[in-house]
């Protein structure tokens, strides 16, 4: 692995725990928040100031910088999270902005706008990836447990929750509080990564970010928020060369999936055996269906289509060379606009992806059509041997 | 004491542009029961196309804000159709159409960013910015003079509105309960679209006159979080509660940034909202409603 996927894993990692924090207090408890990275700031801040003030080794400062995000969502949760409604959703676009104006203004502990250099390049790798197992499975036994059920009963009927005796706005701080607890370690986790962290990198791209990961991935499950996480990181990664539209596409991932599939990729359900017999039999009737081979063929013909349209440098390269060149531009590691001898620009990942959607579509559009006139003629055929 | 009463002044004309998106947003929260957090990228639309059509249309302001106002509500109305109206024929849960209508923000927030460029732009000088003397004891802009006055008549409007007209009735039926307005014969949809239209309108005019304070720029729209925040004050739904909520905050804003410091004004915004949700939750005219089941 080369140092650029390492750093991907690392990242990735890293952006899962937040995630996963969002995933409880949205997905499990039905939420909404903007402010998480705020208390991922927080984490940063706090676990920074331990490690190079004070001198505390790494790892106290990390659990120290979620123990301190998960005070303040306390506090914060007490008086947002006491009545049903969009209380807590309005104060949480306030308290981004006002975490990120006291770190900017109180310049003698926090270096104030331009940030605090100088940390520590403590995660690594397997630092975030062990972090990373040992939050999920953490996870998994709080959402199987009877604080899980109880957010998810919060979550959908609180009247009935109340009833059946569950305090429920105590549970719903009960969950900001841990949400801001696996915030504030990804975001100490972060400031290890990154050696630098200014008050910029938590603002409310951030927040919104992690929101659309949730929101894609599924509200309400976990495994659905790991994957959301993986594809949005991959895709932003993939598209880094127009980055200038990766706040509209956010925003559009947001509308559609609530539109077309509010329950986003997996529902509520976990990925498990069922889930995955239930896709496989999925998968199976959609290879039966010819429209859908179509669409199938159309994908592995816009690879040498994509090829076709290339500027002419490319096509200097034989296909199979051009074939071998794509993960390493899928990573990115190719600068856009660097020149394309022997490797390719990542704009060309953009390229073999249109040309596969476009070719895609018209195949699977074609594959429809000569599925209608297939059944057209069955039916006349039928109507003739009757 | 004249500054004092410089700042009162210009708290009061801040606090009442923040009442007209207030007033908007809480009419939608009143009948949909969800937060519009679009809301912003109305007052943002309606600012360019006031901006584009006093520099590129010619217009006098009275027909760029006409067009900005119908354009603004329009697209209120375009976008409740589009994002909102399959959701909420298909779920009651209002959860997600509060995350459709933060994408929606951000989905116009960045077509204006990637189309037009986030640039700051300053409105041509149409309205009128030079010093007035009140009673001689203050001075202030006759803009923020033109904004109390325009935010009044605006707010009396929607008053008469919605208490002498037969839509007006209907609204504040729906308020109560959208369904069983509904099922004494009132058109749902188009009242839904009715109210983002009034909403749209009243954004637009809040649009104009915070791209002539400050300047026009694609994150204009941020602002409304000030509103939202002053909704909440005043209680979450209420339209007289949006509006005193509007003019306390407008107030505790300029006095903090006259009298202490302009980077605290965010935190005494943020200050305010939670100490009223301490003190009093359901905000200063919210009405705990007792839940039935």
């Amino acid at each position: 692995m080369g140092d650029y996927t390492i750093g991907i894993v690392t990242l990735l990692a890293i952006n899962c725990i937040a995630a996963m924090g969002v995933s409880l207090f949205t997905g499990f408890t039905g939420i909404f928040t903007l402010g998480h990275a705020g208390y991922m700031a927080i984490g940063a801040y706090t676990s920074t100031i331990l490690i190079i003030k004070l001198g505390v080794p790494w790892m106290p400062a990390i659990i120290a910088g979620g123990l301190a995000a998960m005070f303040f969502a306390y506090l914060i949760g007490l008086p947002t999270l006491k009545l049903v409604g969009d209380y807590y959703t309005i104060a949480s676009l306030g308290l981004g902005e006002a975490i990120r104006l006291v770190i900017e203004n109180w310049e003698s502990v926090t270096r104030g706008a331009r940030g605090y250099p100088g940390i520590p390049h403590y995660t690594t790798a397997p630092v975030a990836v062990g972090f990373m197992a040992v939050l999920a499975v953490g996870m998994f036994f709080l959402i199987n447990s009877n604080y899980g059920r109880a957010f998810k009963a919060c979550r959908d009927d609180y009247v009935a929750a109340s009833l059946l005796g569950f305090n429920t706005s105590r549970h719903r701080v009960f969950s900001l509080a841990i949400s801001g607890f696996y915030c504030g370690v990804s975001g100490s986790l972060l400031a290890g990564f990154m050696s630098f962290i200014q008050p910029v990198m938590f603002d409310m791209a951030k927040s919104t970010e992690l929101v659309s990961i949730v929101v894609f991935g599924g509200l309400g499950s976990m495994s659905g928020c790991l994957m959301g996480t993986l594809i949005l990181t991959l895709v932003t990664e993939m598209f880094r060369p127009i980055s200038q539209y990766r706040m509209l596409i956010y925003g559009l991932v947001l509308v559609l999936v609530m539109v077309l599939r509010p329950e986003g990729l997996m529902g509520a359900n976990e990925l498990g055996w069922d889930s995955l017999k239930r896709a496989l039999s999925r998968a199976k009737a959609l290879t039966r269906d010819t429209a859908a081979r179509f669409g199938l063929a159309g994908v592995l013909i816009g690879i040498p289509v994509s090829y076709c349209f290339q500027p002419s440098s490319v096509r200097a390269i034989s296909l199979a060379e051009y074939l071998s060149c794509i993960p390493s531009l899928m990573s990115g590691a190719v600068k856009f606009g660097a020149p394309l001898h022997k490797s390719v620009a990542p704009n060309a990942a953009l390229a073999v992806v249109i040309a596969c959607a476009i070719c895609a579509s018209f195949a699977w559009a074609l594959g429809g059509i000569i599925k209608l006139v297939k059944k057209i003629d069955d039916s006349r055929a039928a109507g003739r041997g009757m | 004491m004249s500054s004092l009463i410089q700042q009162v002044i210009n708290g009061l004309s801040l606090g009442s542009v923040y009442a007209l998106i207030a007033v908007g947003y809480s009419l939608v929260y009143s009948v949909l029961l969800f937060s519009n957090f679009a809301h912003g990228g109305f007052l943002v639309i309606g600012g360019y196309i006031c901006y584009y059509s006093l520099l590129k249309g010619g217009a006098n302001i009275w027909v760029a804000s006409l067009a900005a106002l119908l354009g603004a509500g329009i697209s209120a109305m375009a976008v409740e159709r589009m994002a909102y109206k399959p959701i909420r024929e298909r779920t009651p849960i209002t959860l997600y159409m509060l995350i459709a209508s933060m994408g929606m923000s951000i989905v116009i927030e960045n077509i204006f960013v990637v189309t037009i460029g986030g640039r700051f732009r300053a409105l041509p000088p149409v309205i009128p910015m030079q010093t007035v003397n009140v009673f001689g004891v203050a001075s202030t802009s006759a803009s923020d003079l033109l904004s109390l006055v325009t935010a009044v008549v605006f707010l009396v409007g929607l008053q008469l509105f919605l208490s002498k007209t037969k839509w007006g009735l209907a609204i504040r039926a729906a308020s109560y309960s959208l369904r069983t307005a509904g099922l004494m014969g009132v058109n749902v949809n188009l009242l839904i679209s009715l109210v983002f239209f009034v909403a749209g309108l009243l954004a637009a005019i809040g649009g104009i006159f915070l791209s002539a304070r400050y300047s026009l720029y694609p994150q204009l729209g941020v602002i409304t979080t000030k509103a939202f925040v002053a909704a909440v004050i005043g209680g979450l739904g209420s339209l007289p509660g949006a509006v005193v909520g509007s003019l306390i905050l407008g107030l505790a804003e300029m006095l903090a940034a006259g009298f202490l410091s302009s980077q605290f004004r965010d935190l005494i915004v943020f200050g305010l909202l939670i100490i009223t949700l301490i003190v009093r939750p359901t905000g200063l005219f919210g009405k705990s409603v007792g839940e039935k089941v």
